[in-house]
């Protein structure tokens, strides 16, 4: 493990790479900022940027990028109350009062201290956890790869929407199909192409996230007619307060923080639970340990309650990476995206990449820690200016975004047509969004598509066309069966209320 | 009875579904292939069954709701939504699209951002200008003499300068 740290010190000490870290905590920080533009967003903007670099260097430049939102996101949560991301939500929780209360310094210092305690000790358990898991995967066959996808894509939907798996699952069969579109990989012929040959190549990762996340996210701004900046330009000239906390406070969210780390990780490693839910959960757990003293201060601007949340999103996001890396199986929106990065610079992810190309591996668990250490020391200090460039006005801002987004996908097929087929697809997002389908389990189907369709075929090949592999292989029945409590366990939760509800109606007749 | 908009959303898919599943049929396999395992339309059919059983299952769950009685969902108002503003910005992007070989990078990137701006309710020629043409300009420069990257000037200049 000692080579591979050093291997990854040296491979992410590099000038080049610091600068990556730099600009991507920055930018990321900036643009997870602006309410409704989330990491998706941030990330996909910045792979056209990446696609001349070295993988290491492009996947670095992620990682910040996806730090930085985060911690942007709370930025703009505690500031102005308006999460920037869904994993921040619960930060506004006690962040925003704190702020109200003129301790807006205090806030962020805070949120930036407990970042910062939770992505180290995501990043030292990654340390542990990513080498010992890819030895383990390098066992597996095809149908454990099968089913641990499939268990990666009803995860997602059990979990990003809470009572609305169905559609969640819905929006996961439409990523499926998505990806089926142009040259079938085994076979070599066109399927749903309808003989465009625009189509012949399949639709582009890059263009898909661009036109579902940032395109559609920036054009719901315009939609909901979204005013947040200018309560941004009424906070960042409120002034931010004392950035300083003092010993005592330190020492009593020190307990809080090192729980939720743990919580946070082991979180983000669960396929489809990534950082919302593990600092809503986080919250939660403290809010139930904290004494009844302590508990009156929860949503009132409790110290406790907003380390909480920022300790787990961050050590969620370091604890997502695990199955990203060892596995080559994202199990989140955000990694997906990233996975579909790594694919296009020719890096197939999986328990061989710690083999292949452990300067990847390495670099990109070193550069979490430079990461971490650079949203401190620069972000921090730096967030009352980058606060003022949210001011920026919207009627500016919007035009720019849908301007990066197009050109970022233009200048990798130089085809005017993936133009037309970014608006339209942006237009079918804004639609599915307000009939209430999550985008997230879209996009993750989309990546997971082509492999989910590979390594059905190997195994109906080995087992020459039953799916017996199911249940006779013991590693992939323990996934089936995990696979199929994820999606039993919401359906007896629904059958449950029906049965309350049909019984309240009952009881109401009655009376 | 009006539907709600998850029964919509449910119909519409279940429609998407099978017309997915109907064309899987008319992919083309070579001789023989149809004896196989797993053809090119393996995957299609399992994911048109997948999504006819999902939609079926919403349908009836959306149907199942209001009896009981309570929790009606609320239909969304789509009102008070600034549609015009968002289609006249996808039209400008499509716009973008088509104006790029003839105007070329630098001339279709300004427009398209100006436009940008004036949707979007900017009415300060300063602001709209300047925020536009330059940033055109100093993109183009960026990727072309510091990257190396081709972007087409446009069959508008090249008319201009031959």
């Amino acid at each position: 493990m000692w080579e591979g740290i050093s291997l990854g010190l040296s491979t992410a000490i590099t000038p080049l790479n610091i600068l990556m870290v730099f600009v991507g905590c920055f930018a990321g920080t900036f643009i997870g900022m602006l309410p409704g533009l989330g990491p998706i967003s941030a990330i996909a903007l910045m792979i056209p940027i990446t696609y001349g670099f070295d993988p290491a260097s492009g996947m670095i430049l992620m990682a910040g990028v996806y730090y930085g939102a985060v911690f942007g996101g709370s930025t703009s949560s505690i500031l102005i109350n308006a999460p920037g991301i869904a994993g921040t939500v619960a930060t506004a929780f006690d962040g925003y009062p704190l702020a109200q209360k003129g301790q807006a310094g205090k806030a962020l210092a805070i949120a930036a201290y407990s970042s910062f305690t939770g992505g180290t000790i995501g990043a030292i358990f990654l340390l542990v956890a990513a080498p010992a898991l890819a030895s383990v995967a390098l066992s597996f066959q095809s149908s454990d790869y099968l089913v641990l996808m499939i268990l990666g894509l009803t995860a997602v939907s059990a979990f990003t929407a809470p009572g609305q798996v169905i559609k969640a699952l819905m929006a996961t069969v439409l990523g499926l199909m998505i990806s089926t579109v142009g040259t079938d990989p085994s076979a070599g012929v066109q399927r749903y192409t309808f003989g465009s040959l625009d189509l012949v190549d399949g639709i582009s990762f890059l263009l898909l996230a661009m036109a579902t996340f940032a395109l559609s996210e920036a054009l719901m701004a315009v939609l909901k007619r979204d005013e947040s900046s200018e309560k941004t330009r009424d906070a960042s000239v409120g002034g931010m307060g004392s950035l300083k906390v003092t010993r005592q406070e330190l020492r009593s969210i020190a307990p809080t923080v090192g729980r939720s780390s743990i919580l946070g990780f082991f979180i983000g490693v669960l396929p489809g639970a990534g950082a919302t839910i593990a600092s809503f959960l986080a919250y939660g757990m403290e809010r139930t340990v904290a004494s009844a003293k302590d508990k009156l201060g929860f949503g009132k601007g409790s110290l406790k309650g907003l380390a909480a949340p920022e300790t787990a999103n961050n050590a969620a996001c370091t604890g997502s990476f695990v199955p990203l890396l060892t596995l080559g199986i994202p199990g989140s929106g955000t990694t997906a995206v990233m996975l579909g990065a790594l694919i296009s610079y020719g890096v197939q992810p999986g328990p061989r990449l710690f083999q292949e190309a452990p300067d990847v591996f390495w670099s990109v668990i070193v550069s979490m820690y430079l990461g971490n250490i650079v949203l401190l020391i620069l972000n921090l200090p730096l967030i009352p200016y980058i606060a003022k460039l949210l001011a920026l006005p919207r009627p500016v801002l919007i035009p720019l975004i849908l301007f990066f987004s197009l050109i970022g996908v233009y200048l990798v097929s130089f085809n005017t047509f993936d133009i037309y087929m970014m608006a339209a697809f942006a237009v079918a997002a804004i639609i599915l969004r307000l009939l209430a389908f999550p985008m997230a389990p879209l996009i993750l189907g989309f990546i997971l598509g082509d492999m989910i369709e590979d390594n059905l075929r190997r195994a109906l090949s080995i087992y020459d066309g039953s799916i017996a592999f199911l249940w006779e292989r013991p590693l992939t029945l323990a996934i089936t069966l995990l696979t199929v409590l994820t999606l039993v366990v919401p359906l007896i939760r629904t059958v449950n209320t029906w049965r309350r509800m049909r019984w309240a109606a009952a009881s109401g007749d009655g009376e | 009875m009006t539907l709600s908009r998850d029964a919509v959303a449910a119909l519409c898919f279940l429609a998407l579904s099978v017309a997915y599943g109907w064309h899987a049929g008319s992919i083309q396999l070579f001789p023989g292939q149809e004896f196989e395992p797993f053809t090119p339309r393996t995957f299609p059919y399992a994911l048109a069954v997948i999504g006819i059983v999902l939609s079926l299952a919403q349908l009836f769950t959306v149907m199942r709701k209001p009896k009981a009685g309570q929790e009606r969902e609320k239909p969304q108002s789509w009102a008070g939504f600034d549609w015009g503003r968002v289609a006249a910005l996808v039209v400008a992007m499509v716009a973008y699209g088509a104006a790029f070989k003839p105007l070329g990078f630098v001339i279709a990137t300004s427009l398209f951002l100006a436009a940008g701006y004036l949707i979007l309710g900017e009415r300060r020629w300063a602001v709209v200008l300047g925020a536009s043409v330059p940033v055109a300009v100093v993109f183009w420069a960026l990727m072309t003499q510091v990257l190396g990257l081709y972007l087409d000037p446009g069959a508008l200049i090249r008319a201009l300068t031959s």
